[in-house]
């Protein structure tokens, strides 16, 4: 009776360990990405990427999680509670300073989105005279506001001639309804759901007015790029193919994203999206390819945000982004 | 000699709370910018307590005004529905409806129906402190002792006299555990309040901190809001143990919510 008892461990742990080989041969990697919010048609080329197999080639098994916030995301990635991260640079380089071992292996908005916001027909064209007795929103909980600081004071704009309210999460009402006549926020979010609702929608690009900075990007933590770079290799490819392909079939990668998300609002989906692609454009990305960062653009965010003291210490920028991971 | 043991134990619980987060901290290396240590906690508040007290004000003053604007109108509902047969039967399906209703989930709407700085916070504040004193209040005045009030009635005590001196005093104890209740609820109303529609207040620095991703200033402040908290809380505890005999400070008076 011992024996066989013995036998059924031995046989047992046997095909256990079996099982389990052939799980490694043949299972496809399992990783997670946490976007840096809630699902939108900004999202629809990784959308396209799940489901034209592009992860699927790379042998990835994709979980994707909507965010709640880059700062939120940059330290889940940190933590290493999620694989892979998609965030905005600026919480990417500030998380790293704080000490979160964080590397951005695809910088793919690389234009700042940041504008002022407002109804045609509030006619604002230069900043210095037209905002004058104007009441504009600011968005607290985001670094838009400390950016607004920056330009108020590389203008030197009149901080007494218009008033400034927390309009956090609301602009689009709040303009609607004239209780504010301008708003501080991404355009191809407050913008072009302003324009959504019927609004002739107009703004001014912060990266016009001379704030320059990389946006959202694609992270990951410097421990499995040590511990797997194959992995982070094969993900980012497949990633940044999505996004590839998207530039070339928009119609395609809106699909994509309202047949994940059929209760979008369609209306609004298909004007961002195209916008967003924009940003995704710049002169490096013209002579290196898409999602490729400069040094000198980092050190330029860092500079930025400490004047901004959005960040507190420097921080040796050359860890905290790679281009190895691009083709 | 037991009250004084027990003391002793309620301390050593936080002791001992305290030194087992510390200890985690320090033995599972994790990052500040996840998880501070209690010590380190302490010492970003101390750097910034200029800035933390700046910001106590405006939260203290939404807590206050929004909790006694709750407070003025449920006691005077709460007097309507306990003499009114008619108000009681119509309003109390509402009240408890309103109740529970989630009202922090229009917060973001405040600010569109209420503008802009002190008003949202104070009306999110007062309306989800509100509810508890009527409640609570109602009950404690409809509670009273039946035989009392026609005792009253033999000596020829009018209407006033009856409330005055039975009525009122028998619901204090309600009344003031309402109390304890609505202030906590209307800390988390201002605070709230200052997510979505403040450039000031101890709401505000969590949110802000955030964007620098400063999780240590963030428990601070969080630090500096319970300690308000528990001022406040005292303060009622104080005036009940001032207003209201020895023997009818009675914990067993629970309140409705």
């Amino acid at each position: 009776m011992k024996i066989s008892t013995k036998w059924v461990q031995v046989i047992g742990a046997t095909a256990v360990g079996l099982v389990a080989a052939a799980n490694a041969a043949f299972a496809a990697d399992k990783v997670s990405l946490r976007l840096d919010w809630v699902y939108g048609s900004e999202h629809a080329p990784i959308f396209l990427a799940i489901e034209k197999g592009f992860f699927k080639e790379e042998n990835i098994d994709l979980n994707l999680m909507p965010g709640e916030g880059s700062s939120v995301t940059v330290k889940l990635v940190g933590n290493r509670d999620t694989d892979f991260g998609y965030a905005t640079a600026d919480q990417v380089l500030i998380g790293a300073q704080r000490g979160l071992p964080l590397v951005a292996t695809a910088v793919v908005l690389q234009q700042n989105p940041t504008a002022l916001i407002f109804k045609a027909s509030a006619g604002i064209k230069d900043l210095k005279t037209d905002l004058k007795g104007k009441t504009i929103g600011v968005q607290l909980k985001s670094n838009t506001s400390r950016q607004w600081e920056a330009i108020k004071k590389s203008m030197g704009l009149d901080a007494k001639s218009f008033t400034e309210v927390p309009a956090d999460g609301a602009l689009v009402p709040l303009l609607t309804t004239d209780r504010i006549q301008a708003g501080v926020g991404f355009y191809f979010n407050d913008g072009l759901k302003l324009k959504g609702t019927g609004v002739d929608a107009a703004w001014i690009s912060f990266e016009d007015l001379g704030v320059k900075m990389y946006s959202t990007s694609l992270l990951t933590n410097a421990e499995l790029i040590e511990k797997n770079p194959d992995l982070v290799k094969r993900f980012t490819r497949a990633f940044m193919k999505g996004w590839s392909y998207s530039l070339k079939h928009q119609d395609e990668a809106l699909q994509a994203f309202v047949k994940a998300n059929p209760s979008t609002d369609k209306i609004y989906a298909e004007l961002k999206l195209p916008e967003v692609l924009k940003l995704t454009d710049s002169a490096d990305v013209r002579a290196n390819g898409l999602g490729h960062s400069t040094s000198a653009d980092w050190e330029n965010l860092q500079k930025q945000l400490i004047e901004m003291e959005i960040m507190k210490e420097k921080t040796d920028v050359s860890k905290v982004f790679s281009n190895d991971f691009l083709n | 000699m037991y009250r004084l043991t027990v003391t002793a134990g309620q301390i050593l619980v936080f002791v001992v709370f305290f030194a087992a987060w510390e200890l985690l901290v320090h033995l599972l290396h994790i990052k500040p910018v996840i998880l501070p240590a209690p010590s380190r906690i302490a010492e970003v508040a101390w750097a910034n307590h200029e800035l933390l007290l700046r910001n106590t004000w405006p939260t203290f003053v939404a807590i206050s005004l929004g909790f006694l604007w709750a407070v003025g109108t449920g006691f005077l509902i709460a007097v309507a529905i306990a003499y009114s047969k008619i108000i009681r039967d119509l309003t109390y399906p509402f009240l408890v409806t309103a109740q529970i209703l989630p009202k922090i989930a229009f917060a973001p709407l405040f600010l569109i129906w209420f503008g802009f700085g002190l008003m949202p916070k104070v009306v999110i504040a007062a309306l989800i402190a509100f509810f508890p004193v009527v409640i609570n209040t109602a009950k404690g005045l409809t509670s009273v002792d039946g035989e009392l009030l026609q005792y009253m009635d033999s000596l020829g005590a009018s209407a006033w006299e009856k409330f005055t001196k039975i009525s009122l005093p028998w619901a204090m104890p309600y009344f003031f555990a309402a109390l304890k209740i609505s202030i906590t609820l209307a800390i988390v109303g201002a605070v709230v309040g200052e997510f979505v529609a403040a450039g000031e207040g101890l709401g505000y620095v969590i949110n802000a901190s955030n964007i620098s991703l400063d999780t240590e200033l963030m428990f601070a402040a969080i630090v500096c809001m319970s300690v308000l908290g528990i001022l406040m809380f005292l303060a009622i505890v104080f005036f009940e143990r001032l207003l209201i005999p020895g023997e009818q400070q009675d914990e067993g008076v629970q309140a409705t919510m």
